[in-house]
């Protein structure tokens, strides 16, 4: 189990849950992340800014989300 | 046009599908398009006819769910549920299926009719992928146009299908998606509340209600706010969600989107076949350099000053053509009309006002250019993205970046209205605030005059980049200010779509280019020419009569000194004077709040009616350095003001309908902005002169 | 005759300015007002 932020770029990553707010969690679900979905680190900045490959779409999260998203490895 | 039934079509569909691009084809308008999430935050109306029918087509900001989470998502919800489109066309991008049908799950449940266009048909079979559309269609029950929005095809096909849908020559299927048995437990329990008695719930469908109040929707909560058992109601609620809580042990509205997605997916496996397994990105590389934490800002920093010394370079030698051909006029028009006060209408006030304005037309025109290269190429949300982290600090969100690129060299106007893409009310009421900071394409004619008049032409480009630094850096600060002492709380989170790179094709900036020039030269020609008709009349009248023993030159002064805005302006002058200005600067600040462009034009009129011998009149810019009292260090000053003080009339005006048509923002952005104004110029102003710069 | 052809010119221009600053504080009618309506939807 680890941050989002933490990920290394290329890893690959299946998603377990977000502690932001209700606006947030919802607003990442229509995004299509939803608990067990894969999703590949496309760039971490080292900022703990990541882009994200969700459901073959590319998704930037800022570093403050990317704290609250918790993942595991493949 | 007898008897032509109408149709009203709405398009729907996620951020960047291109909806506007297919609203555009459909109806011959050019709404602008873009390649940034959030270019249409407001509904637009088109129409076309067809087959003896006229289509209003309703194009829709973009948006993921109908749960709306910002402003310009709920005018698509709002639109759809509320005003009940006869034919919802959902585009769809077809290169990224499962998450665009995302939105179908849930405009399905609302039983409204739904063509699907499956949009950059094109992209998913180069990308290597293929869809069977018919079986598409069967296991999603609604027919499937093809289209290609960019290369303008199936749109006849799209229009047809909509007729047929909707004259019921083919029929749809209502899905059904398997919520599982629990949440279908809990969902019956909440619908039996809602329809209990004859309750109105504004005609959604009971069950769409149900579903939404399951997932905690906070409009679905609204509707239900005037029902009798509304207590019961959300009595119920909390105990079916409690109840589902503990059976899936998360969250319901996680557990409702799992099963929409569950039921795309299985759709998608029977329809969409990948015969290519994924290939290396050419996005993800540049992306790689672009986001990079220490090349990040350098590269965005060097893409705007590369922006800045293309325009200026290249528009230079063309402004200076214009000039000579406005000169060129006022002469020629000088030496046909005999002398007097239609002499000096046309001249003055015509030519001396609405011509300063046109002169920059070539440096507007190449701006453009660059900035429509900027926000088709795809670099925009990146620039946001890159922008976030130290936006952050600042008490402003990434988002707010797009609002304050849209005003930059665009206009205050669409960047006020493009904050509705920002979750949170206070990021949005602080953008609101900061946003007509930045130096608008009404404002550039000023920085350009006075840069070009008192700086030296080879550091105009720099002296340009720099005032737009500022004008950044001004705008956080402020925000800084806001967060800390007005709007106190927490920033939204930073989540965004990051479209594909396009390589922007030269026809399309172009056209963009030529048609928002176009606009520059329409409202010179319009609303400058009219306010420079005013001001023109305010210098001259009352008329002084012709004084023996006096020069004309001194005639001239005296006349506008004496006339009604000269007075105006002498009243003004010791509020502006600490500034280093005089009542002509004066008067042309207050004549600004019009229009940014007319601050320029007031000044070419002030300038004209001074000089005595019209067809000898030069260029503004050569009235200005001719002039001893500016100096640098007074156009600096100057520039500082413009670049601070009020928003125009029509930026307050669309400031106050977003803020909620509230006055007590409105006022405040006005003192705020006019007291910011006038502290920075003066320290400026002051600063200068005690350091002995600039004199 | 100057006199009166420039002040009817002069009124006409008030009554289409103030025509126009009405028309978009009530956000209706054509804008000319911004620098790319395109994008403001009043059109």
């Amino acid at each position: 189990m680890n941050q989002l932020s933490q990920a290394r770029t290329g890893s690959n990553l299946v998603f377990i849950s977000a502690n932001g707010g209700m606006g947030v969690m919802g607003r990442l679900t229509d995004m299509g992340l939803i608990p067990g979905e894969k999703i590949k680190v496309l760039h971490n900045t080292g900022h703990g800014q990541v882009t994200v490959n969700i459901k073959g779409s590319k998704v930037a999260i800022g570093h403050g989300l990317a704290q609250k998203i918790v993942v595991r490895e493949e | 046009m007898v008897n032509k039934k109408n149709l009203t079509v709405a398009l729907a569909g996620n951020p960047n599908c291109g909806k506007s691009t297919i609203f555009n084809n459909l109806t011959g308008s050019r709404q602008h398009v873009g390649n940034y999430p959030g270019v249409t935050v407001e509904k637009k109306e088109g129409n076309v006819a067809y087959n003896g029918y006229d289509f209003t087509v309703v194009d829709l900001p973009g948006t993921y769910s109908l749960s709306a989470y910002s402003e310009d998502e709920a005018v698509a919800r709002d639109y759809i549920v509320k005003e009940k489109p006869d034919v919802v066309v959902h585009i769809v991008d077809a290169s990224n299926i499962e998450r665009n049908l995302y939105l179908y799950t849930q405009l399905a449940e609302l039983d409204v009719p739904i063509v699907l266009a499956m949009n950059m048909s094109d992209i998913v079979e180069k990308k290597g992928n293929s869809i069977d559309y018919d079986e598409l269609s069967r296991l999603l029950g609604k027919p499937i146009v093809k289209t290609v929005g960019n290369k303008n095809k199936g749109m006849e096909d799209l229009l047809e299908t909509v007729l047929k849908l909707y004259e019921g020559r083919i029929k749809i299927e209502k899905i059904k998606i398997d919520y599982g048995e629990e949440i279908a437990q809990e969902l019956k329990k909440i619908a039996k509340l809602l329809s209990k008695g004859k309750q109105s719930l504004n005609e959604y469908p009971v069950k769409w209600i149900a579903i939404k109040l399951l997932e905690n929707d906070s409009s679905a909560i609204d509707v239900i706010k005037k029902l009798s058992n509304e207590e019961e109601i959300l009595d119920q609620i909390e105990k079916s969600r409690h109840h589902l809580k503990l059976h899936f042990e998360d969250d319901p509205e996680v557990i409702i989107a799992d099963r929409r997605y569950g039921f795309i997916s299985g759709a998608c496996t029977q329809s969409v076949r990948i015969t290519v397994e994924e290939r290396h990105d050419r996005s993800d590389q540049i992306d790689k350099i672009i986001l990079n934490r220490f090349l990040g800002l350098p590269i965005f920093a060097a893409v705007m000053y590369g922006i800045f010394k293309f325009t200026f370079t290249f528009s230079e030698p063309v402004v200076g053509w214009f000039e000579l051909l406005f000169e060129w006029m006022g002469g020629a028009v000088a030496s046909v009309v005999p002398e007097g006060l239609i002499q000096s209408f046309l001249v003055d006030g015509v030519i001396g006002g609405v011509g300063g304005v046109l002169g920059f037309f070539p440096l507007v025109l190449f701006m453009f250019f660059s900035i429509a290269f900027f926000e088709d190429s795809g670099y925009m949300a990146r620039a946001a993205f890159v922008m976030d982290k130290i936006m952050s600090k600042f008490g402003l969100h990434g988002k707010s970046f797009l609002p304050m690129m849209i005003s930059t060299n665009g206009c205050a106007v669409p960047g006020i209205m493009a904050t509705r893409t920002l979750d949170s009310k206070k990021d949005r009421l602080i953008t609101m605030m900061v946003t007509p900071f930045m130096i608008c394409g009404a404002k550039l004619p000023i920085f350009a005059l006075f840069i070009g008049a008192f700086f030296p032409s080879e550091q105009g480009a720099n002296m340009m980049f720099l005032m737009y630094v500022l004008s950044i850096l001004l705008a956080f600060s402020s925000a800084w200010i806001l967060k800390k002492f007005v709007f106190k709380g927490e920033t939204a989170h930073f989540v965004m779509e990051l479209p594909p790179y396009r390589i922007p094709t030269l026809k399309g900036l172009l056209l963009k280019m030529w048609e928002r020039g176009w606009l520059y030269v329409k409202k010179a020609g319009t609303i400058i020419l009219l306010i420079s008709i005013i001001i023109w009349a305010g210098f001259t009248f009352p008329q002084m009569d012709a004084q023996e023993g006096v020069s004309e030159e001194s005639v001239a002064s005296m006349q506008m000194e004496q006339s009604y805005a000269g007075r105006i302006g002498k009243f003004i002058e010791p509020a502006v004077k600490p500034l280093g200005l005089d009542w002509r600067g004066g008067v042309a600040l207050i004549s600004g709040v019009a229009a940014k462009e007319v601050v320029v034009s007031t000044l070419g009129t002030i300038y004209s009616l001074g000089e005595v011998d019209a067809e000898e009149a030069g260029s503004l810019k050569e009235a200005l350095i001719k002039d001893a009292s500016w100096s640098p260090l007074k156009a600096l000053s100057f520039l500082m003001f413009c670049l601070i003080y009020l928003p125009c009339f029509v930026a307050m005006a669309v400031f106050y309908r977003e803020s909620g048509s509230s006055w007590k923002w409105t006022s405040f952005l006005v003192f705020w902005t006019t007291v910011m104004a006038w502290v920075a110029s003066f320290v400026i102003y002051q600063g200068g002169t005690l350091l002995g710069i600039g004199g | 005759m100057e006199k009166i052809i420039v002040l009817t010119v002069i009124f006409v221009s008030i009554g289409f300015l103030i025509r126009y600053f009405m028309r978009s504080f009530k956000s209706e009618g054509p804008c000319f007002g911004c620098e790319d309506h395109c994008r403001c939807g009043r059109q």
